[in-house]
């Protein structure tokens, strides 16, 4: 069975070459499940787009007062440290939480994180993202502590260019993590 | 790296993740010099390390939208100006913007030093994973401690008074 597993000392075959992730990698790579949604300003997005580049894909609410948007942020870090490289990584952000990540809601957040225009935060029913949290093994449901809060599997998938799933990040990555992996997935 | 885990099915993803955002404690990579502060100043006055050794200090680092970090900001508040002069607290804004920081500081009465890492790449350096975290520095500058998650006034002395 494919399994995910292993640290800064696993390998993994790309191509004929060994490349040293620092983040958990798939093995074997698979192709990344099917990920089309709108975004919050109504624009579709398909990851099928993105093909030649690294993709990062992580799993957020916005009324999050956690783990999220410290998630964001670490990819902003990321980002801002890996400079012109940035332009090799599309990150997309799928809600986990149909009823408050709106048009509204989702472009103060996206404001307040320095990500407008950097990030793609897809929404949708919760039919249509229940398929994709499916497709991509997340779970997500109201928290029983209430106050709107969602449970949630709270991960970052690194894609590479060649579009499978190539690594995986747990919600208390580094910036660092994802500054060396990018340009390996880039090149993937 | 840490090693996590992992509950693989399908694609190989993960199922259970073992989170670590705001967990007390923990004392990672004590002993060594303390990273540069960022020079930008969110409120002054202006602090380098140098102008932190000869007492030990804690470097704070948090934003306005961590919930955590509002949740310890009056500890924080009230540590500083318990201190006189037998320590000093400097915060560091995290990623966040100038205005929402700027609100932070006014609604908990914060009147110690803050610098700004607007881009995230000074705290990059000290690799934490949970918010808000802070870094306790001896008088040489080294560090003593690294605090993961909200504390209170008595943590924090606790800490002062081991790097002392």
């Amino acid at each position: 069975m494919a399994g995910c597993g292993g640290g800064s000392s696993a390998e993994a075959q790309a191509g004929a070459e060994k490349v040293h992730f620092k983040g958990a990698e798939a093995s074997p790579p698979q192709p990344a499940a099917p990920l089309r949604l709108r975004n919050y300003l109504g624009e579709p997005v398909d990851i099928k787009q993105y093909k030649g580049k690294a993709v990062l894909v992580t799993f957020i609410y916005t009324h999050c007062p956690d783990t999220c948007p410290l998630i964001v942020s670490h990819i902003k870090t990321a980002l801002s440290l890996l400079g012109p490289q940035a332009k090799d990584v599309q990150v997309i952000a799928v809600s986990t939480d149909p009823r408050g990540d709106n048009r509204k809601t989702v472009t103060a957040f996206v404001n307040e994180h320095g990500m407008t225009g950097r990030m793609k935060y897809l929404i949708g029913s919760k039919a249509e993202l229940g398929r994709v949290w499916k497709d991509w093994n997340i779970v997500a449901k109201p928290a029983k502590a209430g106050r709107d809060l969602v449970e949630h599997s709270a991960l970052i998938y690194g894609i590479g260019a060649d579009g499978k799933v190539m690594t995986l990040y747990a919600a208390n990555f580094k910036p660092a993590e994802l500054v060396h992996d990018v340009p390996l997935l880039a090149e993937a | 790296m840490r090693r996590w885990l992992y509950l693989a099915a399908g694609l190989g993803v993960v199922a259970l993740i073992v989170i670590e955002i705001a967990t007390a404690g923990g004392n990672g990579g004590t002993g060594r010099p303390a990273y540069p502060l960022p020079t930008k100043v969110l409120q002054g006055p202006q602090v380098t390390l140098a102008d932190l050794k000869g007492k030990p200090a804690l470097i704070n680092f948090w934003a306005s939208w961590c919930d955590p970090c509002r949740e310890e900001a009056p500890e924080v508040a009230r540590l500083s100006r318990s201190l006189h002069g037998q320590g000093a607290v400097v915060g560091i804004d995290y990623t966040d913007r100038e205005d929402s920081a700027r609100s932070f500081l006014r609604q908990y009465g914060w009147t110690f030093p803050v610098l700004s890492d607007p881009d995230g790449v000074y705290g990059a350096r000290y690799g934490f994973s949970a918010l808000p975290t802070t870094i306790v520095l001896d008088s040489e500058g080294k560090v003593a401690a690294t605090l993961r998650g909200p504390q209170s006034v008595a943590d924090f002395r606790r800490e002062l008074r081991r790097a002392d």
